[in-house]
């Protein structure tokens, strides 16, 4: 996905909400290249329903910025994430608990194409819901939407078998791949 | 007409892949291979529609390509930037694909008889579920690339839209609405429409499936 397909794919964004991190004017112009003037607005004004909250969390950024920003959005906000980890190293962890505190689903995570230059390398898209918007398949480049139907308990029983499942069957994947990493560390001196 | 047994339809395949070019053994052998070139690209454009126009190297959609023959559509797809597996039960039409290359890794094995720690985004199975004469063997198939595809993925599979099934030849059971559908809804799949190849005169489009 490339960086300036991520606004529409969020839902759009009529105005932005910086909640942080990164060079705010540098990503907004590598994100909406074709309306630089899109009005923005402070993360600390109401929350318009069409805006689009957008932060940039990374290795060198504090991680608490942009999840105080978080709890100020309404039920039906949307929030991007740019995320300066490339994927086979993200550490979710840090953007996950803030989400799920902030009451958000985490509708997509994609990987993001020849964004490096703005030390982005993938993104996520999340929504404060007070009911869980439709579910989406990886690499989904139709626009959210959060009034779809609701995921039927079918879906959920099927999300929660695979997640258990794959959950095991990447343990031994997860294991080799550390004793792999560890065969090709040089042995330590001494 | 009687229809070939497993037996005869496993060596009528190994022989025609072996005997026939590149692209008329797996695809329509009217056809010479400048018109089945262009059969090819169209249904490729077909898959492109329904798999999505996204792909990613880092972290690529994983495809099934069920049936695959001598691999052009694996090949393609992996080309894509996609992780393609692609089964076959023809030895001759794997060796021919492995020694293609191209990324797909190729592995023998029936339609019914795959299995696999990890589930695809898509499973493709283009024009081989109709050259599965039994229909038990069909259903087993056809259950067994359902169970495949995770949460939010597509079953894309090769068949006409009557509502009825008939044989063809000796080779071939066309099979319609009145079979794929109910039999997916029970596997747990979403119709989500018939999309016609539009090539000539073939009555054959996909069948496009997700799991909801
Ligand atoms: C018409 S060719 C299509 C090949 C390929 N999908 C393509 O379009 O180039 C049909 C293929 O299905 C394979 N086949 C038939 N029955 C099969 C089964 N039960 N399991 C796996 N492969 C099967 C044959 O070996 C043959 O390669």
């Amino acid at each position: 996905m490339l960086i300036k397909e991520l606004p529409a794919l969020a839902g759009g964004a009529d105005s932005v909400v910086w909640a942080g991190g990164g060079n705010q004017d540098e990503l907004l112009r590598a994100l909406l290249p074709m309306r630089p003037e899109t009005p923005r607005r402070a993360a600390d004004e109401p929350f318009d329903p069409d805006a689009l909250m957008i932060a940039f969390v990374g290795p060198d950024q504090p991680p608490d910025g942009w999840s105080a920003a978080l709890r100020g959005l309404p039920a039906g906000g949307r929030l991007l994430l740019l995320l300066g980890w490339p994927v086979a190293d993200l550490p979710y962890h840090l953007v996950l608990d803030p989400l799920v505190g902030a009451g958000c689903q985490v509708l997509q995570a994609v990987p993001v194409d020849k964004a490096n230059r703005h030390g982005v390398y993938c993104a996520v898209i999340a929504a404060r819901v007070e009911r869980l918007a439709p579910l989406r398949s990886y690499l989904d480049d139709s626009p959210i939407t959060l009034d779809g139907p609701e995921p039927g308990l079918p879906a959920l029983l099927r999300l929660t078998g695979e997640h258990t499942f794959a959950d095991l069957v990447v343990r031994p994947l997860r294991r080799r791949l550390a004793e792999l990493e560890a065969g090709d560390r040089p042995a330590s001196a001494g | 007409m009687a229809l070939l047994s497993d037996v005869e339809a496993a060596a009528y395949w190994n022989e025609r892949h072996q005997q026939e070019s590149d692209l008329r053994s797996g695809g329509h052998m009217a056809f010479d291979e400048a018109t089945n070139r262009m059969f090819y690209i169209r249904r490729l454009a077909l898959l492109m529609d329904l798999i999505g126009l996204q792909s990613s190297p880092v972290a690529p959609l994983f495809l099934l390509d069920a049936g695959c023959g001598k691999g052009w559509f694996s090949r393609e797809l992996a080309r894509f930037g996609h992780q393609v597996d692609g089964i076959d039960a023809s030895e001759v039409a794997l060796d021919h694909a492995r020694q293609e290359g191209g990324g797909p890794r190729f592995h023998r094995s029936s339609l019914s008889g795959w299995r696999s720690p990890w589930l695809y985004d898509a499973v493709i199975c283009v024009d081989v579920l109709f050259h599965i004469l039994d229909d038990a063997e069909w259903e087993r198939s056809v259950r067994n690339l359902a169970s495949l595809v995770r949460l939010g993925g597509r079953l894309l599979v090769a068949d006409w839209h009557e509502e009825h099934d008939q044989a063809f030849g000796n080779y071939q059971v066309l099979r319609g609405r009145r079979s794929y559908l109910p039999l997916l809804q029970d596997c747990g799949l979403r119709f989500e429409g018939w999309h016609p190849y539009d090539f000539r005169a073939s009555v054959i489009g996909l069948y496009a499936f997700t799991r909801r």
